[in-house]
């Protein structure tokens, strides 16, 4: 089992390693094996592991990292519940969407730097979700950060995709500041970063810690959670980060990284239990973000940056789940979010494939019967997006939704809040299935859009927009992770069936991780069935009249809205309402002039003392060359002075 | 075996005093002994270089080959080897075969830097 | 003498004979341009290496000659560093020598060989006499060493310089070393301690001894104030020399140090003991690292380096003495050894991009290094791990060894030497910084690009160097347990 956990988590940098150091020797088929060999290795390992897991964590121990009086910090990973769920979806949809990028990436000269930096993302993630240390789950948390900015701007002489990568970076070092306060008021009053450790000494001590400290700490984690996760205020990058390609916009913005805020909340979820205020602030400010992220959906024009939009949105939903003590729920919106929005986004790739890199939707458009198996796993997407039964976001949905419901008081409220988001979500789905798949064939005729910047914008292909072919379907590479994808989508949702299905695989297994927590806030509560037959009929009428509407209005083209609007609401909404501005002028501008200020003081007061310091520090060192001047004598009297010196201190 | 059973070690600095004092007395006498004894006579031929009784030709300052520096060391390695061979010699009785065989490889070790000396040319005079 | 004892000294006479066996194998007819002395060499360190490796491993310690010689762990593990360290300057001065032709390569071989017997003689030797005989049998080697290229003046001035100073020295050693037999009645370094103890408190004589034993061995360390011929000998040397001579008689010279503290904390006492070697180590350390700011040849700034890192070390023999007695004891000790591995790998690893890029022209500015990060990004790479490694910077082996000195320091309540140690190695960041920039910020100057020679077995060195900095850094705890003295 040890052993297991070790490959689990050092085959991606074993690979990153290897991609690196024969960059220029490596084939390019040599490369995608051992790219996708590094994630299928873990994946495998994970299963096996999956099935030798008895209920009890593990811990495999690789070295002991930093040792000393005060902090030891093993090189640990352990092995529960929860992060046996996450690994298991890191590695598997991982390699479904390693896969699919050695067809999308096939052309691009950076191939191997593609990878590398591919495998150098998983083995961070499994760093972070298998760490034991709150040291090692931050060092995964800088390293996903890392790659993030790196992938982002992976075709870093577009200044537009240097720039996108550079505002994740700073977006997120605001997130980071959260958790480094939170890891160090966690130290202070535990002496431990262990994170079993400090959950089990927190949980302990439930009655006596300080409440205030408690939220403190939550509060703190949870601002890391929102750089991650993309959450109000500081979702603003992700939407951006979408200039990377769109495998990796599928693995890392949709599917797992985006995820790691869930997981930190859940894997602390005991300090979340214990202060009902940051509870709330989670639940208001996912649902908020929720709300917020779908109403710019609705208006948005790049196939791509609908489907970020969504991601912030659903993210909002499982942070609303969390906010509430859905603790499973909320998890359970992660997996099946992770197979559907892998899905959407590959499929979006597969359709800028087709069409050289075009991503505004107004110029596409019929294009269901050039990309057939595109168009069937897109569609299960939707559907699944939309939260229509059976599909596996229906059930994930539902779950927080009739959490909330049921509830009182505030997180009621919050609940309707999430039925129209839930609406939403299903119009501005199917707005997108029906611009891009239906109608006219609106694409190829004309310059191409502003989503084009060149040489190549997304979709590393070769033969750029001089082409006049017909649309194609993707190679195998691509449409089997699809249709592996689209299987899931259409399944996930067994897992954790209603309530009065008696079959919630998923809150069996997780139950042990979320009991302390639920000691805190008691057993969650228990719906009758008509209660949840309820809410299942209420969102799915909801769900299936916003994906109707979309859908109608859409069929047959865009109509009014291939026209950039100029006022009113669609004019807020399809400028994000501004927000990007509103920063600028509110945030970026008054730094600005705050560097400049501080640059003045830096100038004056900071120059003036380093430059004293550096001029002391190089005089001195030019003292001592001065000694060393060569001559033999200078030496040896030196020598004598300082044994006399010796001498005379001694006696 | 340098004894940790040594007898009365020195304290403090008194017995230094005599040390140093006689270091110094010898250093002075000689110095002063031939300045207050001497007879001194200065003539031109007490100024020239001793060169056996034979006339000097030319400044005694010259440059002389290197060969001569490279033979004395040589001599001197040979010197201390015959130093360090009679103690040997006397007690060889009691320090048994090892320590025949010791200086065996000891004598061994030095005729081989002599081999090479010469094989580098060290005692060959003519370049 | 028996057998036992030749065994235990193996790692001493190997060697030795190997030095031996070159030379006489120079003696045959037709050998002299054949160049079996380097193989013959090569063979002689590896299987002194491989001896010491097999000795550590099945534990092959003891007293031999009468106790004189102490075989123990630390002993071996010094004698691991230098014959690792013996074995990669050979092989560094294979491509170093065949493109110079004024250097008599067998003799080379030779001196490399017999001056690591005299420091793993020094390693182990636990005698006053045994370990003047270590010093002298690794310094006049290494005398010759410094100068072996006799027809270039800077490196017959270095041989010269390091001759008369390291003379200079071994006369402070001998005038110490017989103060101490005197006052102790030993010269047994395990006795000595005891033997000043048995006359009491008021020792003036052991402790004037002690510290001119000390002064001795400070100048082979390149402590200051006894550091001046350093930079000029490191500069004039051999580049493959100075790489020998920063690692190996660092680490040879320390294990004395190592043995003696017991001696220097009775003979001085050990609160005033652990003072002075803490002021000595600060002032090491902010001479090394402000010397080095301003050097513009790679060579003098490592030499600079090199003192500074004799600065960290004493810190942790500051910490030894002060915590005589006591858990820290071990702690400090181990530290120290743990230091000298790191130092040996990233100072060879950093000679030998020396070597590499020297081309032959006795000029190793550090400008040549610009657009190196272009041209040879593997070499860059490996030269940014060696400069951020003797900066100290984690992951790497050069922060955890200093980390376990600076703590040991901080545990045995010399709390000021840690801090100050601190600040020196952050003025030490801005020169070891300024190498990475010129690699891969600089625009070379036409015509002073640095050539980089193709060199399998130089790059097996930065290679093997790269990979202990770097283990050594990342999975530390191994390396501290196997560094570990039971003291």
């Amino acid at each position: 089992m040890e052993g297991l956990i070790q490959t689990i988590v050092l085959a991606p940098f074993v690979s990153v390693a290897l991609l690196f150091l024969l960059r220029r020797q490596l084939p390019k088929s040599a490369a995608a094996v051992i790219g996708c060999g590094a994630v299928l290795v873990p994946f495998l390992c994970t299963v096996a592991a999956f099935f030798q897991f008895d209920g009890t964590p593990v811990t495999a121990t690789l070295t002991q990292w930093m040792t000393g009086s005060v902090l030891n910090v093993p090189l640990a990973f352990r092995l529960d519940q929860l992060s046996l769920t996450w690994t298991l979806v890191v590695t598997g949809i991982g390699f479904l969407i390693h896969v699919y990028s050695v067809g999308y990436m096939h052309e691009d000269p950076s191939f191997v730097r593609f990878f590398t930096y591919l495998n150098l993302f998983v083995g961070s993630m499994l760093c972070l979700v298998l760490g034991d240390s709150m040291v090692l789950l931050f060092l995964g948390w800088e390293g996903v950060g890392l790659c993030s900015y790196l992938l982002i701007g992976f075709w870093f002489d577009e200044e537009e995709n240097a720039k996108a990568g550079q505002k994740a970076f700073v977006v997120n070092r605001i997130g980071d500041l959260g958790f480094l306060v939170a890891m160090v008021l966690v130290f202070k009053q535990f002496g431990t970063l262990n994170i079993a450790d400090v959950n089990a000494m927190a949980a302990a001590q439930a009655a006596t810690l300080d409440p205030t400290l408690v939220t403190s700490i939550a509060l703190a984690l949870f601002v890391g959670c929102c750089g991650k996760s993309a959450q109000l205020p500081l979702y603003t990058w992700l939407p951006d980060a979408m200039a990377g390609p769109t495998p990796v916009s599928a693995l890392i913005h949709a599917a797992t990284m985006v995820t790691a805020g869930i997981y930190l909340v859940a894997r602390m979820s005991i300090f979340f239990a214990m202060s009902p205020t940051a509870s709330t602030v989670v639940a208001v400010v996912g649902c908020a973000t929720a709300l917020f992220a779908a109403t710019i959906g609705l208006r948005q024009r790049d196939i791509k940056k609908v489907l970020a939009y969504s991601t912030v949105s659903q993210l909002g939903y499982m942070f609303l789940a969390l906010g509430i003590g859905a603790y499973t729920a909320g998890v359970f919106h992660v997996i099946t979010h992770a197979f559907f929005k892998a899905l959407l986004f590959l499929g979006a790739g597969s359709v800028i494939h087709a069409l050289h890199h075009e991503q505004d939707a107004m110029r596409m458009g019929g294009l269901k019967k050039y990309l057939p198996i595109t168009h069937k796993t897109f569609l299960i997407g939707s559907l699944a997006l939309a939260g229509i039964a059976p599909f596996a976001g229906f059930f994930s949905k539902d779950k927080i939704l009739g959490a909330a419901l049921y509830s009182h008081g505030l997180p009621q409220l919050l609940g309707v809040f999430g039925l129209i988001t839930a609406l939403m979500t299903a119009f501005y789905t199917f707005r997108l299935y029906a611009l891009v798949f239906h109608g006219e064939e609106r694409f190829g005729h004309g310059a191409h859009g502003h989503a084009d910047h060149g040489a190549h914008a997304d979709a590393g292909h070769g033969h750029g927009a001089h082409d006049h072919a017909k649309p194609h379907e993707s190679p195998l590479t691509m449409t089997f992770p699809l249709m592996v994808l689209a299987v899931l989508a259409v399944l996930g949702g067994a897992l954790s069936l209603p309530h009065f299905a008696h079959f919630d695989m998923l809150g069996k297994f997780l139950e042990p991780i979320f009991a302390p927590a639920y000691a805190v806030l008691g057993a969650p509560h228990e719906h009758s069935v008509a209660q949840e037959l309820g809410a299942m009929l209420v969102s799915l009428v909801l769900a299936v009249g916003g994906a109707w509407y979309g859908f109608s209005k859409f069929s047959e083209g865009p109509g009014k809205q291939a026209e950039h609007s100029t006022k009113g609401l669609p004019f807020l909404l399809e400028n994000k309402w501004f927000v990007d501005e509103i920063y600028n002028v509110l945030v970026v501008g008054p730094m600005r002039a705050l560097s400049h200020l501080a640059g003045f003081f830096d100038r004056l007061v900071v120059d003036g003392l380093v430059n004293g310091v550096a001029g002391m520090v190089r005089s001195a060192g030019g003292w001592i060359r001065m000694m060393q001047n060569g001559a033999l004598h200078t030496y040896a009297l030196l020598f004598i002075l300082g044994a006399a010196y010796l001498a005379i201190v001694l006696l | 075996m340098l004894a940790e059973t040594a007898t009365a070690p020195i304290t403090g600095f008194t017995p230094l005093v005599p040390y140093v004092l006689v270091a110094l007395t010898v250093f002075a006498v000689l110095m002063l002994v031939p300045k207050l004894l001497g007879k001194r006579s200065y003539s031109k031929d007490k100024f020239v270089a001793y060169e056996c009784g034979v006339d000097p030709i030319g400044s005694a300052r010259q440059r002389f080959s290197v060969h001569f520096y490279l033979v004395a060391v040589l001599f001197i390695l040979f010197d201390i080897e015959a130093v360090f061979l009679f103690p040997w010699a006397i007690s060889l009785q009691e320090i048994g075969s090892a320590g025949f065989i010791s200086a065996l490889l000891f004598v061994g070790v030095l005729a081989l830097g002599l081999a090479y000396a010469w094989r580098r040319g060290v005692l060959d005079w003519n370049n | 003498m028996t057998p036992n004892d030749l065994a235990l000294v193996g790692p001493i006479l190997l060697p030795a004979l190997a030095a031996l066996l070159v030379i006489l194998v120079d003696l045959l007819p037709g050998s002299q341009r054949s160049g079996g002395s380097f193989l013959l060499a090569v063979l002689g360190a590896a299987v002194s290496l491989g001896y010491t490796i097999h000795a550590l491993m099945h534990d092959r310690e003891g007293l031999a000659f009468f106790g004189t010689m102490k075989i123990d762990r630390m002993a071996l593990l010094i004698t691991l560093f230098v014959h690792a360290s013996a074995l990669m300057s050979l092989l560094l001065s294979k491509v170093y020598l065949d493109r110079r032709s004024d250097v008599e390569q067998p003799e080379y071989h030779a001196f490399v060989l017999t001056s690591a017997a005299g420091m793993a003689m020094l390693a182990g030797a636990n005698d006053l006499v045994n370990v003047f005989l270590g010093i002298e049998l690794l310094s006049i080697p290494l005398y010759l060493l410094v100068a072996m290229r006799k027809h270039q003046s800077r490196s017959v001035e270095a041989g010269f310089k390091y001759l008369l100073l390291g003379a200079f020295a071994s006369a402070f050693m001998l005038f110490g070393a017989a103060l101490l037999y005197g006052s102790s009645g030993s010269t047994m370094l395990t006795a000595i301690p005891t033997g000043i103890a048995r006359i009491g408190n008021d020792t003036p004589l052991a402790a004037f001894g002690a510290s001119m034993l000390l002064v001795g061995l400070l100048f082979k360390v390149a402590a200051v104030p006894f550091h001046m011929w350093t930079p000029d000998v490191y500069e004039g040397a051999p580049t493959p020399v100075t790489a020998f001579m920063a690692t190996a008689t660092k680490a040879a010279t320390f294990a004395v140090l190592l043995r003696l503290a017991p001696t220097l904390g009775t003979a001085l006492g050990e609160e005033q003991a652990a003072n002075l070697l803490g002021g000595l180590a600060v002032l090491t350390m902010f001479v090394g690292n402000l010397g080095a700011l301003q050097q513009l040849n790679l060579k003098r700034l490592l030499a600079y380096s090199s003192i500074s890192h004799a600065g960290y070390l004493l810190v942790g023999l500051a910490a030894l003495v002060r915590a005589h007695g006591s858990s820290v004891e071990a702690e400090a000790a181990s530290s120290i050894v743990y230091y000298l591995g790191a130092y040996t790998a990233m100072s060879l690893g950093a000679f030998a991009v020396a070597v590499l890029i020297d081309g032959g022209k006795d000029r190793e500015a550090i400008s040549d290094l610009a657009g190196l990060g272009k041209r040879n990004p593997l070499l860059a790479a490996a030269m940014t791990v060696f400069a951020l490694a003797l900066a100290g910077v984690p992951p790497t082996a050069g922060f955890f060894a200093k980390y376990y000195v600076f703590l040991s320091a901080v545990d045995a309540g010399l709390i000021a030497v840690a801090v100050l140690g601190v600040l020196a190695s952050v003025i030490g960041l801005y020169y070891y910084l300024r190498i990475l920039l010129t690699m891969y910020v600089d625009e070379p100057k036409p015509g002073h690009e640095a050539t980089v020679s193709r060199d399998a077995m130089v790059a097996a060195v930065s290679l093997t160097a790269v990979a202990f900095v770097l283990l050594l850094g990342i999975v530390p705890k191994g390396f501290v347990e196997a560094m570990a003295l039971a003291h």
